[in-house]
């Protein structure tokens, strides 16, 4: 660049750059210093108290957790007023913000996290406020309930004494009465008398104390169900006991007190006495179940402030982990912050230092550089013109002077120089290139003559031959040599008459064939064309032979096959089509007859018109040319259509006439197979379709299913079974018939379809078992939601012509691939899923757990040797005598059902006995029990008591079907026993299930004089009144009741109210579970008739039990 | 040298704690309810005595405190009492507790924690178990003691067993009298006890109508009905039955408290005896002026009684116990003290001894009848004289 400038400028330029360098070394360093005392001032004034808030926050975060884990871990509110006090935490969150709010305000970007975190913060301080508030909540509500319960454990007292208050007054009333009564006697007053027993007191003292009895009991039911409402701990159960237990007692309670305010009515100071009582029982009744205060309501507050603390909890625990990431976030910003302005500082002072060098260097360096350029400025332009004009003089043209643009004088000669030279060098290389070209032209037209197929002779105007080229050797069998100076005619055969060049000429208007012969005079057709060539010594012939010998025999040859071939596929079998770029080339007959069309208007057109759409066409395309393009035979089965519209299944077959190009040419086989098609797919869809619902059917949802999972597996998507059954399904076929079941299970597969998606399959694998696969599932979530659609779809009612039934599925899902890889193993699980739905009450869905299998695996493994037991003899009985504790002696025992299993060892009746009822055998053990029981006892007849009564449990089950009585009454026949030693044990339940059933069964055995029972009294509703409707003799009382008899005043009152009730009921009782000597006493003081329990003898097989009634023994 | 006075400077530095702590004794007893009156009377007594005790310089430089926990005589309420007594004021002992149901559940409590039981106000036979219980010390006689004096006494007075009759609370304590009763029949050759006229009331409340029935029903007008009540129920039923059959004999037992129960009655009723496990107010006896003493001293509006003046004897019984120790005062070291205590007269003009097997102190009792609004000693042949026997 310095070469533009004159020496003049340029020393005025180094002194402005020498300038401006000093300078800037300046500036770098008083930049540098600034830097350098700001970072310093910024890392004590910003980052360091930063940090220290940073800090700070995190502390009181910590703090926080520590103060929310003490208000959930304090049980009262003396406690929770103790936890660290959040005035305190806020107030110093408060100061260290400010202090990092005031620091950040440079970080920008990073507001986002201060402002996030601040707003994270907030919401924190509203849970734990609410946490606070729900807390405190359930302090109170505590305390409220303890103080509910202290205040109505008082009012029990209250109200018990009230009732014993009221019944003392009427038995001294009438005591006092009595003995008047017996003074008078012996005074022989006897009108006193008579006008005493009149009193109304008198006559209805007993009635009256079993009203105080039946208060005091239900009251004490209802105290004893308050326990159970601060035990429950859901409000279902806490409304079933408000609804059903406490009420029940309720209306005993209120009848029971109007009965005796009615009983009371004349006698004023009693009437005061139970209105206060009712006044008391209906306080009760309010504080347990009816006010707002009340301990039920209570409850229900607490298990909801439960429920919330719960979730404020957990919404607390992530808010906090939010904040405390927001924290770490936070102090990484700050750290990385200070760290980013300590480097930014040491680098400006690094670089200053660098750039202050490099600019010296830079002086030094320019100053050498310009005393070298300027030495150069004048010593280089005369060196290159001298060299210059010593090339051009040596010949090389080429040689040229730089040239730059400017002013000085060099510029101006160099360009000169340059225009001289160029002119000279393109004069000499035009001459060059003509004189190549001239060369390169001969030498191809040479090539030509060499190398083409015909024969090339040039002759003279007389038609000698001049020369000739090395095809003409081959063709005439001469070589040159010999064909120069041979004449043209020479070479034809004699039968063509020609003799000059004329004749030839003359011949070549009629056709350029000719029929030759060679030097050797080999015949051969010869093909010819003949030229004049004019130039300046002479005219020129050329002529140009070629054999067309063998080309005319294979035209020959070809047209003989090419007939042949047109008959065989004009009267082919199948239709044939020839095919170029997918385009009809030509079809034969039985093409036509195929496809109803004329040959005439389907050649030319597109193969499209053979296909229904474009689709098929398209796919047929891809395929069958892929295969065609191998070498391959095409073969498909595809619909197709004929020109008159119609469909049919054709089976084609294709083959390309070259492989590497199959779109150049193909033939194409056709038959019609709808026929044999269409049987094809009848048989299929029969064996494939649930004939009733339409549905797959077994094998094609293992089929299905089995495809699915390779499926999903390939793709690694999952995929959910899911098994259903409805619930008593077998019910409503029994009742309304098979054709309303079958209407049923059409209209169940109906709206299962209409559950799921297109291509998700169900199926109905017989009876009401009905199964689905969901196939590619995205979550777990959306197979509950179809298996919540299912179940909203199903239980919908359903019509079944003039009825209107209800109708519950069970369902069981099983998820691919955690619950299982293959299809029995899903299936399965997908069963035992449904069973355990079936199990929580039927009319809902589970997914399938691990343990569910177990559960169902050991079930199953009992219901199958309970089914062997009746056959394997398992099952026996056990006796437990029952002693009358008025003559001490064996009055009856009780059968008990045992079952010895070779599996199982000894199983509990408790364990067994349900799995009986589940799978239908508890009639048939049932049965069982009922003729050994009377065997055994027609056994020990002789040594019985007359009237020993052999007791025997019958489950609910035994009375559905309504056959029970006529078989207990054929089979005391059978084995001549006296119905009067028959006793039957009912439980409470199984009256309240079917009440209808109950009575009448009960009345029937009743009247066969069948003494009846009812078992397990007192922990069901223990309703007398209620059971006064049944024709019952017996009440045994529960063994709960009597096992802490002695212990327990509640279960004495319980145990002393029900004999005082049921001497009024004239009932029987028998009291189970005696086992001790002073529960015996108990029992004996307050006139209970009948005892059974280990204190005499535990159950006894049929050995023990002879040993035992042979002894006769007088127990008491 | 440097030991000395590290271990001097060790007590200076402990000792100020030490002597700040009082010497704290337990009570759970009825302060509410029907029992009211016998808990109340009971802390009197024994507060009085500690008041003695603490005015003149206390137990080895500490302070007796009696902390006492209302049950309203309810054993539910006594249990909680007894824990928190334990657990929570860090009692030496426990003293004075009142009735039988409640000492059901405070003596198993006791023993599981190794804490004296001291001088209840109960003759039940929970607290008199055989073998001894090292933590039960009583200081009265049981109530069968109480009752078989009884059964003696009308024996003696020529009333027959078919004449007698029974009253009783309705749980432990009516049973033990009752029991004892039946075994004092049985061993004066009277084994047809089951035919005997029994009448039962709930516990804290006034439901004796059905009990007086009872004896209105009875084919034999009873001459005495042993009584195993406290004084409301007890009062009422003498009340009730005495509308009927005014020539009864109510012989109660001492827990009936009898001051509670003549103030109860209506003035002038007769034929109400009560057995005394202290001597009558009116005996010339030094621990008599003591007690009245003290109980002006403690609050001057009361009037003595025998309740109280049981709590008097039961505190100094048990301060004698204190005085025998030597070390440190715990609930070991008292037992250990009163069982030192052999052949003592506090003034009651008997002996009290103790050992590991005798854990009562007196076996003594003393009989007094209502005589125009006064307890007078009572000699049995005056049934015999009133009763009007042919």
């Amino acid at each position: 660049m310095f070469k533009l400038l004159s020496i003049k400028n340029l020393l005025q330029l180094w002194s402005l750059m020498t300038i401006l360098a000093i300078f800037s070394i300046a500036i770098m360093a008083v930049y540098t210093n600034y830097v350098f005392s700001e970072t310093q001032r910024n890392v004590t004034e910003k980052v360091l108290p930063m940090e220290d808030a940073s800090r700070q926050i995190s502390a009181i975060s910590a703090a926080f957790i520590n103060r929310q884990n003490q208000i959930a871990a304090s049980t009262s509110l003396e406690s929770i007023n103790n936890v660290i006090s959040r005035k305190k935490l806020e107030a110093e969150f408060e100061q260290h913000w400010q202090r990092i709010t005031l620091l950040l305000p440079d970080i920008g970007a990073d507001r986002k996290i201060i402002d996030s975190l601040l707003d994270y913060y907030q919401r924190f301080l509203q849970i734990d406020s609410k946490l606070w508030d729900l807390t405190v909540q359930r302090h109170i509500m505590q305390e409220r309930l303890k103080n509910r319960s202290d205040e109505l454990e008082n009012l029990q007292a209250e109200i018990q004494n009230e009732v014993e208050a009221i019944s003392g007054r009427i038995n001294l009333a009438v005591s006092r009465d009595k003995r008047v009564i017996r003074l008078s006697m012996n005074d022989n007053t006897i009108l006193a008398s008579n006008e005493l027993v009149k009193r109304i007191l008198f006559g209805e003292q007993s009635e009256i104390q079993n009203l105080a009895q039946s208060v005091r009991l239900n009251v004490l039911n209802i105290v004893n169900l308050t326990q159970k409402i601060l035990q429950a701990d859901n409000t279902d159960n806490l409304r079933s006991i408000r609804d059903n237990k406490v009420k029940q007692h309720q209306i005993v309670l209120t009848y029971d007190v109007n009965k005796l305010k009615q009983k009371l009515r004349k006698h004023t100071d009693l009437l005061v006495m139970t209105r206060n009582l009712e006044g008391k029982i209906h306080r009760l009744i309010q504080s347990v179940v009816d006010d707002n205060n009340s301990i039920y309501q209570l409850r229900i507050q607490q298990l909801k402030n439960t429920q919330l603390l719960v979730l404020e909890q957990q919404h607390s625990n992530i808010v906090l982990n939010v904040i405390m990431a927001k924290i770490n976030e936070l102090s990484t910003l700050v750290s990385d912050n200070s760290l980013r302005t300590v480097i930014r500082t040491i680098r400006i002072s690094e670089n200053a230092a660098v750039i202050i060098i490099m600019l010296s260097l830079m002086v030094i360096f320019g100053m050498i550089l310009f005393v070298r350029g300027l030495s150069n400025r004048i010593n280089t332009p005369l060196l290159e013109l001298r060299s210059a004009v010593d090339a051009l003089s040596e010949g090389k043209f080429e040689t040229r002077l730089k040239v730059i643009n400017g002013k000085s004088e060099f510029a101006a000669l160099a360009i000169d120089f340059n225009r001289f030279a160029a002119n000279t060098q393109k004069l000499i290389s035009d001459l060059d290139r003509a004189k190549d070209e001239l060369q390169l032209r001969e030498k191809h037209i040479s090539t030509i003559l060499q190398g083409v197929p015909e024969a090339i002779l040039t002759l003279s105007s007389e038609g000698v031959i001049e020369s000739s080229n090395p095809m003409a050797e081959k063709i005439l069998k001469a070589d040159e040599s010999i064909l120069v100076g041979l004449k043209l005619t020479h070479f034809f055969d004699e039968q063509q008459n020609v003799f000059t060049l004329s004749d030839i000429e003359r011949g070549l208007k009629q056709s350029q064939e000719f029929v030759g012969k060679d030097y050797n005079n080999q015949q051969f057709s010869m093909w010819l064309s003949l030229n004049r060539i004019t130039s300046i010594g002479g005219d020129v012939w050329v002529c140009v032979i070629s054999d067309i010998s063998a080309w005319k025999k294979a035209e020959k040859d070809l047209k003989t096959t090419s007939s042949e071939l047109d008959t065989i596929l004009e009267n082919a079998m199948v239709g044939i089509a020839f095919l170029k770029d997918r385009k009809i080339l030509r079809v034969n007959h039985k093409f036509e007859q195929l496809f109803a069309c004329d040959r005439a208007l389907i050649e030319g057109k597109s193969a499209r018109v053979l296909y229904p759409s474009d689709e098929i066409y398209d796919q047929l395309g891809d395929e069958g040319y892929a295969e065609l393009a191998q070498g391959k035979n095409y073969v498909s089965e595809v619909r197709l259509v004929r020109q008159d519209g119609s469909l049919f299944w054709g089976l084609i077959s294709g083959k390309a006439n070259d492989p590497s190009k199959p779109q150049d040419g193909s033939i194409w086989l056709f038959e019609d197979i709808t026929t044999q098609r269409e049987k094809d797919e009848e048989l299929r869809e029969l064996a494939s379709l649930d004939p009733l619902t339409g549905l797959a059917n077994r094998a094609v949802f293992n089929d299905r299913l089995e495809h699915a999972i390779h499926k999903a597996h390939r793709n690694s998507t999952k995929l959910a079974v899911f098994f259903l059954d409805l619930d008593h399904f077998k019910q409503i076929n029994d009742s309304l018939g098979h054709k309303s079941g079958d209407i049923l299970l059409c209209e169940v597969a109906d709206r299962l379809k209409s559950c799921v998606r297109e291509g998700d399959t169900v199926a109905r694998l017989g009876g009401d078992e009905f199964t689905l696969i969901l196939e590619d599932i995205s979550s777990v979530k959306y197979v509950a939601k179809v298996a919540e659609k299912i179940f909203d779809a199903l239980s919908q009612l359903y019509e079944l012509g003039t009825m209107t039934v209800e109708v519950t599925p069970s369902i069981g899902i099983s998820l691919y691939p955690i619950d299982g890889r293959d299809l029995d193993l899903l299936l399965r699980n997908a069963d035992a899923a449904m069973y355990y739905a079936k199990e929580r009450g039927r009319n809902n869905f589970q997914f399938y757990s691990a343990e569910m299998n177990a559960q169902a695996a050991e079930r199953l493994a009992m219901q199958n040797s309970l089914r062997r037991a009746v056959d394997n003899n398992e099952f026996y009985l056990n006796f437990q005598p029952q002693i009358s504790l008025e003559t001490g002696k064996i009055v009856g025992a009780e059968a008990l059902l045992r079952w010895s299993s070779k599996e199982w060892g000894e199983v509990s009746p408790a364990d067994f006995i349900p799995i009986l009822e589940d799978i239908g055998l508890v009639s048939i053990v049932g049965e069982f029990v009922l003729q050994q029981a009377c065997d055994v006892f027609m056994t020990l007849k002789e040594l019985l008591e007359p009237n020993f009564l052999m007791a025997v449990n019958l489950s609910g089950h035994q009375f559905k079907g309504g056959q029970l009585a006529s078989f207990i009454r054929q089979l005391l026949a059978d084995k001549n026993m006296n119905a009067t030693n028959l006793e039957l044990e009912i439980t409470e339940t199984v009256l309240m299930d079917d009440f209808e059933l109950a009575v009448t069964t009960l009345n029937e055995l009743s009247d066969m004089n069948i003494s009846l029972a009812i078992d397990d009294f007192g922990t069901g509703y223990s309703s007398l009144s209620y059971l006064k409707k049944f024709p019952l003799n017996v009440l045994k009382i529960d063994r709960s009741f009597i096992r802490d008899i002695n212990d327990d005043e509640d279960d004495a009152a319980i145990v002393d109210a029900i004999l005082a009730m049921s001497r009024r009921l004239k009932l029987d009782v028998v009291a189970e579970g005696v086992e001790t000597k002073e529960q015996l006493s108990f029992l004996q003081e307050h006139g209970c008739q009948t005892v059974q329990g280990y204190f005499f003898s535990k159950p006894l097989d049929f050995d023990r039990f002879s040993d035992f009634v042979k002894q006769n023994k007088k127990y008491i | 040298m440097i030991k000395h006075i590290l271990l001097v400077s060790f007590f200076c530095c402990s000792l100020p704690a030490w002597t700040a702590e009082n010497l704290k004794v337990g009570m759970t007893t009825a302060l509410t309810g029907p029992a009211a009156a016998l808990g109340i009377d009971m802390r009197a007594g024994i507060e009085s005595y500690f008041k003695y005790i603490n005015d003149n310089g206390g137990v080895q430089g500490q302070q007796l405190e009696l902390i006492v926990r209302d049950d309203g005589y309810e054993p539910e309420h006594a249990a909680l009492n007894m824990r928190h007594l334990i657990e929570h004021d860090n009692v030496v002992a426990v003293i004075g507790n009142v009735g039988t149901p409640t000492a059901i559940v405070t003596v198993p409590i006791a023993e599981e924690n190794k804490i004296l039981l001291f001088g209840a106000f109960s003759g039940g036979d929970v607290l008199r178990a055989s073998p001894t219980s090292r933590y039960v010390i009583n200081y009265r006689p049981s109530y069968a003691e109480e009752t078989t004096e009884m059964i003696i006494g009308l024996l003696q007075a020529g009333i027959v067993p078919t004449e007698i009759a029974f009253f009783t609370q309705r749980d432990g304590y009516g049973d033990a009298a009752y029991q004892g009763a039946v075994n004092a029949l049985h061993t004066y050759g009277f084994n047809n006890t089951d035919t005997l006229i029994h009448g039962r009331y709930t516990r804290n409340t006034l439901n004796v109508e059905d009990a007086v029935a009872t004896l209105l029903d009875a084919d034999i007008t009873p001459k005495a009905v042993i009584m195993a009540g406290s004084y409301a129920p007890s009062a009422k039923f003498i009340t009730l039955l005495k509308k009927e059959l005014p020539d009864i004999w109510f012989l109660n037992l001492s827990f009936v408290g009898s001051t509670s129960l003549k103030n109860t009655l209506a003035e002038n009723t007769n034929k109400v005896i009560v057995t005394q496990v202290v001597p009558s107010l009116d005996a010339n006896l030094t621990i008599i002026d003591e007690y009245i003493s003290a109980m002006r001293e403690l609050d001057d509006s009361r009037v003595p009684n025998e309740v109280s003046f049981e709590g008097f004897i039961v505190a100094k019984i048990f301060h004698r116990g204190l005085l025998n120790i030597t070390g440190k005062i715990d609930s070991e070291s008292i037992i250990d003290g009163l069982e030192s205590i052999k052949g003592i007269d506090i003034g009651l003009g008997w002996d009290i001894f103790y050992d590991e097997t005798e854990h009562q102190a007196i076996h003594n009792l003393w009989t007094s009848y209502l005589v125009l609004g006064e307890f007078k000693s009572l000699d049995w042949k005056m049934l015999s004289s009133t009763a009007g026997n042919p």
